[in-house]
């Protein structure tokens, strides 16, 4: 029978073909059953150490600090001994003039400052009114002719002039 | 006992953030200070509002993996202010200058000379955080980012037991959410940072649970949070109108567009004022901009019509062309954005924007394996279908979250781009992996799905959808576990 076995002989090699596929199709969902599986183990096993461990250690390390401490804890240490006095001497309704990089520490000076403000050094005409404008004298620093405080900032740090 | 979760009402965290955001919006737009009342009338209306069920979570070991990881993200948040730095010096500082009663007027928001690091942020997270400082302190009141932790797991889960998920999958994907190590641990992007990508990943997982359900009021309420959220919140809002329609309920494409531009034609007016920039935006840009979601729509929509497809691609293309220059108009935010896209975007660094981006994708210290798990779950159920030669499948398809993880990825590559070159290692290091968070709840949306169709569904062909549907109830009924 040439028709049928024909056929038959024809059909043979694709339906190895598919077998062959079919058979490695089987043990696709082993990656994914083994990536979920990592996935979880790393969650896991991280958790005592990322989510206890570290978290403790910051908190704990933020009480030590302070807002101020921790905020600048990797700023240069004259930015911290600023940051530090500011916090300390200036009142919650007080105006700080500033000058410099709006970006970078002086974010987080605002911040920490809250809620006395942050003020544009140049433009104190602008100022809100009803608000004393902080003018203390840091110790540190020599005497200079002007009574105005200004916090210079560049991105990484902060400096204190005297205008 | 049949545990499938009949709703269409939306879930009670999107109503009590939808109600508090667009009051609060409104209150402040007014001139007025946000009163405490806010939070228990938002409360309130969710419970009238929520859907029906108990909210729980499948299986011990997950509940049990959920406590913990909220009372370690609880104890980070109410034991110190934010340890982030976008936390603390933008989103919450914000919070705190409201929660001391101040309206727009005040200096802080009004007055050019003061220092504002970021006046065009939008407001929806301080106002959240705003409401529970007021009722239980500063300190309590940031009790807010574990429970927006809670309702990512939540807004998973939810919508996985409405398409008759089984059990055992809804619990591994939600212990797999809860297990990403970016939310659960301290640092830049944590829940207890302050960062607002936590929460826009929240708004962004519920569309993308609405638009996949068909459910429109979670829709509109999704299209009225995200312009609220943060700047990227815009674009998701856009890339859901424009996946809803192509991929999934147009109807609920059409309610997203809807809460997005009455939330747009409310906030950009706002969002100018406060980078006090109100005479530079006119109305018709407004108009023009709150209309874009209904635009975006209505080109999905009539993109699926065969016979105008090619007309309409290339009204798209010229739209996609003139799109930058519109959005540029606006003042600030995005506005900057899309004008950097046409004139600053650096092409050169595509490369290694693409290349961190792929490295990223794969860090296990901060993502796990989300996307790669996604990506081997997507493989090994393409691989099944061509092995069952199935045709249909007891859940939705996959092709939405996954349109919309390629439109988030797109505008994540997109805005990098058009960084300039001394900060693009900054936003590479820092911001990337930031952005991406907010597109885990559909990772994890999509491989709970997926997970379903691999290891619950039959492999009968032909028979996929009933066989499916009724082996999943029985395994349900009788508890047994997973073959």
């Amino acid at each position: 029978m040439i028709g049928p076995a024909t056929q038959r002989n024809g059909d043979a090699a694709p339906r190895a073909r598919w077998r062959r596929l079919w058979q490695w199709t089987r043990v696709a969902p082993a990656p994914l059953a083994l990536v979920l599986v990592a996935h979880l183990y790393f969650g896991l096993a991280r958790f005592p150490v990322g989510s206890v461990q570290k978290r403790l250690a910051d908190v704990g390390n933020w009480h030590r600090l302070g807002a101020d401490g921790w905020s600048f804890r990797l700023a240069d240490e004259e930015t911290q001994r600023i940051a530090r006095w500011l916090r300390r001497e200036v009142r919650p309704d007080q105006l700080v003039a500033y000058a410099g990089d709006s970006q970078g520490s002086m974010q987080l000076l605002a911040a920490v400052l809250f809620p006395a403000l942050l003020v544009q050094a140049g433009s104190s005409s602008a100022w809100p009114a009803g608000r004393d404008v902080f003018r203390g004298r840091a110790p540190w620093l020599p005497a200079a002719a002007g009574s105005l405080p200004v916090v210079v900032a560049t991105r990484e740090a902060l400096r204190l002039e005297y205008r | 006992m049949n545990e499938r979760l009949v709703a269409s009402r939306p879930p009670f965290d999107l109503v009590a953030i939808a109600f508090l955001g667009a009051l609060g919006h409104v209150l402040l737009a007014r001139g007025s200070a946000l009163p405490p009342w806010l939070l228990p009338c938002a409360l309130a209306v969710a419970l009238v509002a929520r859907p029906h069920g108990r909210p729980a979570f499948d299986g011990l070991p997950t509940k049990v993996l959920v406590v913990a990881g909220f009372v370690a993200i609880a104890y980070g948040s109410l034991a110190t202010q934010d340890r982030s730095w976008d936390g603390f010096a933008t989103w919450s500082l914000t919070a705190r200058h409201l929660a001391a009663g101040e309206t727009l007027a005040a200096p802080y928001f009004a007055n050019p000379s003061v220092y504002h690091a970021t006046p065009g942020y939008p407001l929806l997270q301080p106002i959240l955080l705003q409401q529970s400082s007021l009722w239980l302190g500063e300190a309590g009141g940031r009790i807010l980012f574990p429970l927006l932790w809670l309702a990512l797991l939540f807004a998973v889960r939810d919508p996985l037991l409405a398409m008759g998920v089984h059990r055992h999958v809804r619990a591994l994907t939600v212990a797999g959410l809860a297990l990403v190590p970016l939310f659960t641990e301290p640092g830049h992007g944590s829940a207890e940072s302050g960062f607002a990508d936590l929460l826009l990943a929240l708004l962004v997982t519920h569309g993308a649970a609405a638009i996949l359900l068909g459910r429109w009021p979670a829709a509109a309420l999704v299209g009225l949070c995200l312009p609220l959220c943060k700047i990227e919140g815009t674009v998701h809002l856009f890339s859901l109108c424009l996946v809803a329609p192509l991929f999934a309920s147009w109807r609920a494409g059409l309610a997203v567009a809807a809460g997005g531009a009455i939330a747009l034609a409310g906030w950009l007016p706002v969002q100018a004022q406060l980078t006090h920039r109100a005479a530079d935006l006119g109305g018709g840009v407004v108009a023009l901009v709150a209309l874009l979601p209904l635009l975006l729509v209505g080109f999905g929509a009539v993109l699926r019509m065969r016979r105008v497809r090619i007309v309409v691609v290339g009204l798209g293309l010229v739209g996609g062309l003139w799109l930058p220059s519109l959005i540029g108009q606006l003042p600030a935010g995005l506005g900057q954005a899309a004008l950097a896209l046409g004139t600053q975007a650096r092409w050169s660094a595509v490369g290694e924007v693409l290349a961190t981006i792929g490295a990223i994708l794969c860090w296990f210290r901060k993502l796990g394996g989300s996307f790669v798990v996604l990506a081997a779950a997507l493989v090994a159920v393409r691989l099944e279908r061509v092995r069952a030669a199935r045709t249909a499948a007891s859940v939705p398809s996959v092709a939405p979250l996954l349109a919309l993880l390629g439109c988030g990825l797109l505008a994540v590559v997109l805005f990098l781009l058009t960084r300039p070159a001394e900060d693009l290692g900054l936003f590479l290091r820092e911001g990337t992996v930031r952005y991406l968070s907010q597109l885990l709840g559909i990772v994890w949306l999509a491989i709970g799905m997926l997970l379903h169709r691999q290891f619950v569904e039959s492999d009968e062909p032909g028979d996929a959808g009933v066989a499916a549907s009724g082996r999943a109830a029985r395994i349900e009924q009788t508890g047994r576990s997973l073959p």
